[in-house]
């Protein structure tokens, strides 16, 4: 972890290495300068997505469009650049904390809502929507991305309520939960028509283009609402680290509080994916760079992973319209272009790290 | 006091304990022993009501387990499983920290931190308090957790083979932690153990299960008998002197 990287140049260095509660002191500070950096990330990250794309503008232009003057770059700026950046962040913070609330509960690095199935139930709820009412109706989409997201979440509790059930159980059905809805949604891009199979297809790549602002007022609400339950929750996730049994000895409620999670995170995931499709990798990737940078608490690790997802989301989205102008490349592509090399980066320095 | 009354539970039709009834007093060391499968990790566990009894209960000052609430049951008791599991980089001050957990609101309090450096400290393992708890050796990882356990503060502590996997020394500084702990904090332990002689020399008691049930309880000597041996593991044993202490000599399989 890189964090650590000091206390080894301290005794390098020659200088008395802190011990024990001094060194927990000095752990932390790191921690928080952790958080800042990636702070500061995620707002150089939101003001290069302002400012940077087909059209040119400039720092005196934002400030020009926030003190409420009109005209193109103006209408541009805030039209159609600040509700995609405002959408990258939300979804990005939404998926990453889903995840790493996930992988808390369950115990397992790779545990995330897309692993449990959510995000193809969600999936499939867009495709039926799609068939059904057709894409010219975006709401109604969401609406019966959102309802399939709520179905399969409520099987994969039912399954976490089935006596004995661990985490490995939990896990194999939320993978049986997504073939599932997978192989419903291929068979209803199978006999849909030409037009159909289009827009399913574009819904899945995801698209931030979608997002109007009454869209992301709906999932602001979604994704901020979990936010501050699972934040405080924040000792017993640490807890859930040292395994189900002892976490029980540590005084957690640990079935009631899985379920809670789970529920929650579920609720971040479909407040995310349901107006811009499905956006890979980031409720997998995302955590696990917060915890490189902060390491396993999660009173910094939630709030890492927020600002590392919502950061890696709006870098894609960047990315994304500059590279290939004026083609924009689909979110969800972009995100898992960007997430995997990094994430492969990241692995590989720290197995090399432990040897 | 903890105290368990003719405690029993089964996976459907199968038995793992019945009607074990024992107590550990504060400031005593009570070893569990007995062959694999005996029910040895499921009696703690219906204790702490990670495993709901079937029947029988288990009381803390006379306060049936079941009935308190999960905070205050991890005050009263605190529990070390067999299995160290370590799923995701976490750095040892974090781990022990973590026994504070039901005495923590949201920040953790100086007085916390203080109390986790002190069983670190106790430990011998301040230096290594931002390491990452996967990368330390066995003996290492098993003090950390007793450390996780002391740090809880509990009056009584349930740990599950503190000393297997566990070199000689490790095996010896481990158990001495223990007693010490024990005696000089005023608190209670219900060990599990596999090793008879380490249990013969450090506990106040012993309880020998056999099939889930007790088979002898009562002073270390008085249960570690040659019969009762040869009864409950299939061995045959000779116990004898050596510089003022007694230990227990397998000799082979009994047919």
């Amino acid at each position: 972890m890189f964090f650590r990287d000091t206390a080894t140049v301290n005794e390098a260095g020659g200088r008395p290495e802190a011990t024990g509660a001094a060194a927990y002191g000095l752990m932390g500070r790191r921690k928080t300068l952790g958080l800042f950096a990636l702070l500061c990330l995620t707002l150089g990250a939101a003001l290069a997505g302002l400012l940077i794309g087909t059209y040119d503008t400039g720092i005196r232009d934002l400030a020009a469009a926030l003190l409420g003057e009109t005209g193109t770059k103006s209408a541009i700026i805030l039209g159609l650049r600040l509700p995609r950046v405002v959408m990258a962040l939300l979804v990005g913070a939404g998926l990453a904390v889903g995840g790493a609330v996930c992988q808390a509960v369950l115990g397992n690095p790779l545990a995330s809502p897309f692993t449990l199935g959510v995000s193809s139930g969600a999936g499939f709820g867009a495709v039926l929507g799609i068939v059904l009412f057709h894409s010219s109706h975006p709401d109604a989409v969401a609406a019966s991305a959102l309802v399939f997201a709520a179905i399969s979440t409520l099987l994969i509790l039912g399954i976490n309520n089935i006596r004995g059930a661990g985490s490995e159980t939990l896990i194999l059905g939320g993978v049986a939960v997504m073939f599932l809805f997978s192989s419903l949604t291929s068979f209803v891009q199978y006999t849909g028509t030409l037009q159909e199979v289009g827009d399913i297809v574009f819904w899945f790549f995801g698209s931030l283009s979608k997002a109007g602002w009454r869209h992301i007022a709906v999932s602001a609400v979604m994704i901020a609402l979990p936010m501050p339950y699972l934040y405080l929750k924040a000792w017993d996730y640490n807890a859930f680290l040292a395994g189900d049994e002892a976490a029980l000895a540590l005084g957690v409620h640990v079935g009631r509080l899985r379920t809670a999670s789970i529920c929650l995170s579920a609720l971040l995931t479909a407040g995310a994916i349901c107006f811009v499709g499905v956006i890979g990798f980031i409720g997998l990737v995302a955590p696990h760079i917060a915890r490189m940078l902060v390491g396993s608490d999660h009173r910094y690790l939630l709030p890492a992973s927020a600002l590392s997802g919502a950061a890696l989301v709006a870098l894609a989205d960047l990315i994304s319209r500059i590279l290939w102008p004026p083609q924009i490349i689909p979110i969800g592509i972009m995100t898992s272009f960007l997430g995997v090399p990094f994430f492969f980066f990241l692995l590989v320095r720290r197995t090399r790290r432990r040897l | 006091m903890l105290e368990t009354h003719n405690l029993g539970f089964g996976w459907g039709k199968t038995r793992c304990l019945s009607g074990v009834s024992l107590s550990v007093k504060p400031g005593e060391v009570v070893s569990v022993i007995g062959p694999n499968g005996a029910g040895k990790s499921t009696l703690l566990k219906c204790i702490l009501h990670i495993l709901k009894p079937g029947e029988g209960e288990a009381r803390v000052h006379g306060k049936n387990v079941g009935a308190l609430h999960p905070r205050e049951r991890a005050m009263k008791m605190a529990y070390v499983p067999q299995a160290l599991p370590s799923k995701f980089p976490m750095s040892v001050f974090d781990v022990v920290l973590l026994g504070r957990r039901p005495y923590l609101s949201w920040k953790a309090a100086d007085r916390d931190i203080e109390k986790a450096g002190r069983e670190l400290e106790r430990m011998g393992l301040s230096r290594l308090a931002c390491r990452d708890y996967d990368t330390l050796s066995g003996g290492q990882k098993q003090k950390v957790m007793l450390a996780r356990a002391f740090a809880q503060d509990a009056e009584f502590l349930l740990l599950d083979e503190p000393t297997s996997n566990l070199d000689l020394r490790h095996q010896l500084e481990v158990m001495c932690l223990l007693k010490e702990y024990t005696a000089q904090d005023g608190k209670g332990a219900l060990v599990v153990l596999h090793n008879l002689n380490t249990a013969a020399r450090f506990s106040d008691r012993i309880v020998m299960l056999q099939e889930g049930s007790v088979f002898r309880a009562g002073l270390p000597w008085d249960v570690l008998s040659g019969k009762n041996i040869e009864t409950v593991y299939g061995v045959e044993v000779e116990t004898v002197g050596l510089n003022g202490c007694r230990v227990v000599v397998p000799l082979r399989v009994a047919g």
